[in-house]
């Protein structure tokens, strides 16, 4: 049941992109935000604001850090070299679900190793979403040879590459204009989790579903660092208490159950095909490839990014085998 | 100030030509890469980013010459207002303007330290965002300067809008 | 202070800013940053003029604005104005008033490559007016038609208003400029009607009349022929399939400039089509930056929200809100800027038109109307005031007094739009864009 809020000493600003119809706004930030409400015993009021109405989703993390927002939902990617080792966990085959992501990314910053991406933040939590597969306008793609030459919308620049090894044209778009461009045949399909896909409404114009699973895309609730400070005991444990892992994996869950559905209008609207092991095989090990240029591009730059990749790999294992039990 | 202005127009109309070229020739490449079945490739991956950076270098550039003559205002009750009065107004408009300007360049200067310090880039072509924060901080400055200016020297008539 | 309370009372200081000569833009950044301050704190609200700027002019989808307002600065510099004007006035040869009808019709003509109304009505302003003149058309009825022309500009698309209303709202770019199409073609044969029955009751106003030029109707046609092949490329592309609303914009624009390049267009003149183009964009962008900085006012006050509220609570009907809503516009237009009304307004008035069930596109029609009667109705009218930079030496009264039988018939066509939606809903749905 909601807590009075009326006499809430502090209002935290919760901004995100996603509409205010959509799921997350329910269950990522909603659910969150009345945690929070009751966690602080009636200290903090958090009002969410969906849909880019506080702050344009790139500038979500530059507005927290500016306060211009309290607190935001942001994709790290939305700038590039800026969270370069966070972004490890979105390389191609890490992991099979959202959840068991989202639990290993948590970990990851758990562990330390990526603090200085983000040291003029508070960290709430990191996630990720389920893997991401490809999607076609007219051409179904079972083999690297359907997909040579197709215009394909790519989510990250790793995944740009990925593209290019693998035969195809990579398109550089905001995820929003898919749809229209798809339409009007601009790019021939692009690459989304099912739960996106759903969401951008995008299998009303790409019926042609390859399910491969190749990449992910990072994600962080993040505060501002004055605004947390401000708070009082009460407010400051409510936040740590709705901070890390448990959070992480709401949302991980979150969005694998986005994916069950978004899979289920798929497939009564269109058709998703399987790759053989044989053409899997290949993919992967593009997949290696683009991984392994990206690892040493790091370390060049003095990142320890091969023993971040190998400790993000671990953790998924962990991650894997607590959520079996 | 015709300098700051000339240069102003100069960059701008270039960015808009730019803007006009990048759209224009990806669709021409799209048209040529559909209809060859993919063997005449001109398609360029980063047309989208190409065009939205061109739009900021036209809007930013053309800031010094908006301080002048794009500042739409809305003429209502002023043209009954004594004439000094009306100076008064669009003195104080032009300087507090500037101070816009002003304190978007001190913004965009910080922004252009860390976004160097950082190593920031566009997220398809990866050029450097600390170009585009420091091209803004100058034009900001510009934009300031040229307001300030007309507000200290512009002539005994007012100007309708 | 409540957050609300501070929202109003920043719209109330907005308001006496703008009527303070403070440019547009500025009084916009300065309330909402002030009142963001207020509410969130100093430091927020200084780093608004930092992202607020930024993430509005790196926008890929605002790029259609400063193409489309090229490829209309082109088609004037080209001649294409001219051409427009000369067919028209060699089809209505001998009428009465052939001119003043030309005028409209030319204009009609060249909104279909041009997406603001002000460079509609300055554009026809300078190639109309004189002839008019010459002519012994009387001020009034010269003024009113070519003021009331340039509006068409922003209802038959192109249109920089409708785009503006889509991205605000998110809505399909092509949906709402199909949408524009027949209201556009409504107001035209309205305004027709209108210097009509004005020459019925005042003949005087058209001077001496026309005699039937014998010039060949051809080649006229073919001179002005262009613009029709400029507006297929858009809107064909557009619900062809083949381009996206930029991809549009971009080809509009860069088939123009081949036209022109065709009929040998001058480096001046293309240099001033550049510059006009960027002048107009700035300034225009300013005021987006303006409303965008104000708009996170809003945002953190959530007056949209309380006003949602306050509906349900006093159980208005959807008829009663959209009848306020539309009264305010109409009041509100006398003495505001037309595109800063629909970049304020829109996003408060938005989620009350979604509540109270109404179609979004429609309404983008139905506001864009309202913005076009504000160009037009005294004191702050836009197109009034650029009628008069054409020709300084027509009294303002004139031009008010000519135009108020065309404020009377907007008003009618306001009502019209408003009552029958499928008037803007037609097309867009017969041709699958909506
Ligand atoms: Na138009
Ligand atoms: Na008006």
């Amino acid at each position: 049941q909601p807590t009075d809020t009326s006499a809430a000493e502090t209002t935290l600003r919760y901004a995100h992109f996603m509409p205010a119809g959509s799921w997350q706004n329910q269950v990522i930030f909603e659910d969150w935000a009345r945690s929070v409400e009751q966690a602080s015993g009636g200290e903090l009021e958090v009002k969410v604001f969906p849909a880019q109405t506080l702050g344009k989703a790139p500038a979500g993390y530059d507005n927290a850090k500016n306060g211009i927002a309290e607190i935001a939902w942001t994709v790290q990617g939305y700038t590039a070299n800026r969270f370069p080792l966070s972004q490890i966990v979105e390389l191609p085959g890490l992991f099979k679900t959202a959840e068991e992501g989202s639990c290993a990314f948590q970990k990851l910053y758990d562990s330390g190793v990526l603090d200085s991406e983000y040291e003029d933040t508070k960290v709430l939590y990191v996630h990720v979403h389920g893997p991401g597969h490809l999607h076609t306008r007219d051409k179904a793609v079972t083999s690297l040879d359907d997909l040579k030459g197709l215009k394909i919308r790519r989510p990250t620049t790793v995944i740009g590459k990925l593209l290019e090894e693998l035969g195809a044209e990579p398109v550089g778009m905001p995820a929003p204009g898919i749809y229209e461009a798809t339409q009007r045949g601009t790019i021939d399909g692009f690459m989304l989790p099912w739960e996106a896909v759903k969401g951008f409404r995008v299998d009303e114009v790409a019926p042609n579903h390859t399910e491969i699973g190749l990449y992910s895309l990072a994600f962080v609730a993040t505060m501002n660092k004055a605004a947390y400070d401000r708070l009082g005991a009460a407010g400051k444990a409510a936040i740590d208490a709705n901070s890390g892992m448990k959070w992480a994996v709401i949302a991980g869950r979150g969005y694998d159950q986005g994916d069950i559905v978004g899979r289920e209008a798929a497939a009564a609207s269109g058709t998703i095909y399987q790759l053989s092991d044989a053409q899997t095989a290949a993919w992967e090990e593009a997949g290696q490839r683009v991984t392994e240029s990206y690892l040493t591009e790091l370390e060049a730059q003095g990142l320890p990014a091969r023993q971040t990749y190998a400790d993000f790999k671990g953790y998924v294992a962990d991650c894997r085998a607590m959520i079996a039990n | 100030m015709p300098r700051l202005v000339a240069i102003s127009v100069a960059l701008s109309s270039a960015a808009l030509g730019f803007l006009l070229l990048v759209v224009a020739a990806s669709i021409l490449a799209r048209i040529l890469y559909d209809s060859s079945g993919g063997a005449i490739d001109l398609l360029i991956p980063g047309a989208i980013e190409a065009a939205s950076y061109a739009l900021l270098v036209l809007i930013f550039a053309a800031l010094p010459l908006a301080a002048g003559e794009g500042l739409i205002r809305v003429e209502f009750l002023t043209a009954r207002f004594p004439l000094a009065l009306r100076q008064y107004l669009d003195r104080l408009w032009l300087i507090l303007a500037g101070c816009v300007g002003g304190l978007m360049a001190w913004n965009f200067a910080w922004e252009t330290l860390t976004a160097l310090q950082r190593g920031d880039a566009t997220q398809d072509m990866q050029i450097p965002l600390f170009l585009f924060h420091g091209f803004i901080t100058i034009t900001s400055a510009a934009f300031a300067l040229a307001a300030v200016l007309r507000a200290v020297t512009r002539h005994h008539r007012a100007e309708s809008s | 202070m409540s957050p609300e309370a501070i929202g109003f009372l920043a719209i109330g200081i907005l308001l006496l800013l703008i009527v303070l000569r403070c440019p547009v833009a500025l009084a916009m950044i300065l309330t909402g940053a002030g009142g963001f301050a207020a509410i969130v704190g100093w430091q927020p609200a200084v780093s608004l003029f930092m992202t607020g700027p930024f993430e509005v002019a790196s926008n890929y989808s605002f790029t259609m604005i400063p193409l489309f307002l090229l490829m209309g600065n082109l088609a004037a510099q080209t001649g294409l104005s001219k051409d427009l004007f000369a067919a028209a006035r060699r089809l209505m040869g001998g009428w009465r008033g052939s001119l003043a009808l030309a005028s409209v019709t030319a204009s009609a003509g060249f909104a279909a490559v041009s997406g603001s109304s002000l460079a509609t009505a300055a554009t026809m302003g300078r190639v109309a007016l004189p002839e008019m003149k010459r002519q012994g058309y009387s001020n009034r009825l010269a003024s009113g038609s070519l003021a009331a022309g340039g509006t068409l500009g922003i209802m038959i698309p192109p249109s920089i208003a409708l785009l503006l209303y889509a991205l605000i709202t998110e809505q399909s770019v092509g949906a709402l400029f199909l949408a524009g199409v027949l209201p556009g073609l409504l107001a035209f044969a309205l305004y027709l009607l209108v210097i009509v029955l004005h020459l019925k009751l005042h003949p005087e106003d058209a001077g001496r009349p026309e005699a039937l030029q014998d010039e060949p109707l051809w080649p006229l046609l073919w001179r002005a022929s262009p613009v029709a092949l400029l507006f297929a490329t858009v809107m064909g592309g557009l619900y062809g399939g083949i381009f996206t609303p930029t991809e549009a914009a971009g080809a509009g624009a860069m088939l123009t400039l081949l036209v022109a390049l065709a009929r040998g267009l001058k480096r001046q003149a293309f240099a001033q089509a550049l510059r006009d183009t960027v002048v107009t964009s700035a300034a225009l962008f300013l005021i987006i930056i303006g409303a965008e900085i104000f708009g996170f006012l809003l945002s953190v006050s959530q007056l949209s929200f309380g006003m949602v509220e306050l509906i349900r609570e006093w159980g208005l009907a959807p008829w009663q809100v959209l009848i306020v809503i539309l009264v305010f516009y109409v009041i509100f237009g006398c003495f505001m800027d037309s595109l800063a009304m629909i970049l304020l307004t829109v996003p408060i008035f938005y989620p009350l038109i979604l509540e109270s069930g109404f179609d979004p596109v429609w309404f983008g029609i139905v506001a864009v109307v309202t913005v076009e009667l504000g160009l037009i109705t005294p004191p702050v009218g836009m197109n009034l005031f650029v009628i008069r930079s054409v020709a300084p030496d027509i009294a303002m009264q004139d031009i008010m007094r000519g135009i108020l039988p065309f404020v009377g018939i907007d008003l009618l066509r306001l009502a019209i739009l408003a009552a029958f939606p499928a008037i803007s809903l037609w097309l867009p749905k017969l041709l699958g864009a909506y």
